[in-house]
């Protein structure tokens, strides 16, 4: 429970934020701004948090615990990837309205911040700078992986 | 599916039980909405948050002051005067649209159609009650205004994010992202519909105002205003808002008169329909003609002419709610989508 009053705490949540990739960059104004619009939200152990299907709207940011990102077929499931504290998921819902590709659960309990596509356009209409960092960084993003993807063609 | 029903109709009975809190909330959400574009706009020129809030409940207070202290006496005295025309009003009635018989029953020559007098004096009266109760009304509704909705205004304006917030952190995490959005989906559409229909009537009125001015027609002002506001009503509103200042060119002056209201309103509607919607399409509330009609009828029979100005908004929210859920629950409960 501690937890929850623990990033409840503005300044707590600033620095959580100020430990990950996306914020990296930015001045403590800059994520404190971001805070204003951050979503805390706790999940139990095991809890799905959204699964493949579902519409998104926003990115997800560990702030404690595990998740992990699975696609389940019949019976068994695949795991595709495991988030640890600071890392992202979910980012491709901030550049375009779609339907999230895998499912994710909680492993332990786990606390999550949620940014929501709509919230975070408000913020770069008010404060450009940041969008255009943010955007550059999800940018740069899509072509390492854009390259990734084109390497791997390439050797089939 | 049904619990959500369920929710919406309790809160409805809620809004209509408490309507008078339910009318300075209405008022405090249009105020927020006017206000927020500016409080965004000081904001993105840096300018700080405190001082742009200070700025601009001063703005308000002004606005408000102005028209308690210059245009709601200038329209009352215009509102009081008809009161004043009536005796002639009544003359112009007894000569031109009824004539009175020798057996003391009045005769409408254009329908054929006999009218007691009783009918007559039954309008008088209902006149002025209305007058009346509607000026009781208003200056309640203004002195709640100036010391109620400032102060909610604010609180709202400063703290709105993190009510906001707290208010979607009761959510539980199943349904939080839905409603995030469907919550986003309505404060949109609702504003869209807001600030397109002010910007609408406003330049409605604005027109007919000075068509009225430039016809020498009695009380310009207060009809164009009238004409302004019932703009609001998609389909009818038009024909309403047209009924007044027609009847006025009529009966307190002559044929002419009337004629070129009737010219001063259609150059208003040519306005409106040619240059401003299509402006504005995007943004207005685009339902289906049909439910429009349906939506206003209803609205009309619930709360009379106020019902008919938000029943389009609220049946959108109802919508955006339903389709939303239903989505959500379609997702929920099909197969393909487990795990």
């Amino acid at each position: 429970m501690e937890w929850i009053y623990f990033f409840n705490k503005k300044n707590n949540l600033v620095d959580a934020l100020k430990q990950t990739q996306i914020c990296s960059g930015f001045t403590k104004h800059q994520i404190r701004k971001i805070a204003e619009i951050a979503h805390v939200r706790s999940f139990r152990d095991q809890e799905l948090i959204f699964r493949k299907g579902d519409p998104s709207h926003g990115l997800y940011i560990v702030l404690t615990g595990k998740v992990e990102v699975f696609l389940q077929k019949k019976d068994q499931s695949q795991v595709l990837a495991n988030y640890e504290p600071f890392q992202y998921f979910g980012e491709l819902a901030l550049l375009k309205d779609n339907t999230r590709k895998a499912s994710a659960k909680a492993i332990g309990a786990t606390k999550l911040c949620y940014l929501y596509r709509e919230d975070l356009r408000r913020l770069f209409l008010a404060h450009p700078t940041i969008g255009r960092d943010t955007y550059e960084f999800f940018l740069g993003l899509l072509v390492e992986r854009l390259d990734f993807a084109n390497e791997q063609l390439m050797k089939k | 599916m049904a619990v959500i029903v369920l929710v919406l109709v309790a809160l409805g009975w809620m809004f209509w039980f408490f309507r008078e809190t339910t009318i300075y909330i209405l008022i405090t959400l249009l105020a927020v909405i006017i206000l927020k574009p500016i409080v965004n706009y000081l904001e993105h020129n840096k300018i700080r948050k405190s001082a742009a809030f200070l700025a601009i409940i001063i703005l308000f207070l002004c606005l408000v002051g102005i028209t308690v202290f210059y245009a709601i006496p200038s329209i009352s005295a215009e509102v009081k005067s008809i009161s004043d025309d009536w005796p002639m009003i009544q003359q112009r009635i007894n000569d031109e649209v009824f004539q009175k018989r020798a057996t003391g029953t009045y005769y409408f020559p254009a329908l054929n159609l006999d009218v007691s007098q009783d009918f007559l004096h039954s309008i008088k009266d209902d006149l002025t009650t209305w007058v009346n109760s509607f000026a009781f009304w208003a200056i309640q509704l203004i002195i709640g205004v100036i010391f109620i909705v400032p102060f909610m205004v604010y609180i709202l304006l400063k703290e709105g994010n993190e009510i906001k917030k707290r208010f979607f952190s009761l959510i539980p995490n199943k349904y939080f992202e839905v409603i995030l959005c469907m919550f986003e989906e309505i404060t949109i559409s609702i504003e869209h519909f807001v600030s397109a229909k002010i910007i609408q009537s406003a330049i409605v009125a604005l027109i007919s105002s000075i068509g009225f001015l430039i016809i020498g027609i009695k009380f310009p002002i207060v009809l164009g205003i009238i004409v302004g506001i019932l703009n609001i009503i998609p389909y009818f509103g038009p024909i309403i808002g047209a009924v007044p200042p027609i009847a006025v060119g009529y009966l307190l002056h002559d044929f002419r008169t009337a004629f070129l209201a009737f010219i001063v309103i259609l150059v208003g509607q040519a306005v409106d329909n040619l240059y401003t919607t299509p402006v504005l399409l995007p943004k207005l509330v685009n339902e289906h003609p049909l439910i429009v009609i349906i939506s206003i009828l209803v609205g009309a029979e619930l709360a009379g002419p106020v019902g008919m100005v938000i029943a389009l908004p609220i049946y959108s929210v109802f919508r955006i709610i339903l389709t939303h859920s239903y989505k959500a629950l379609d997702a929920l409960h099909s197969d393909e989508s487990l795990g």
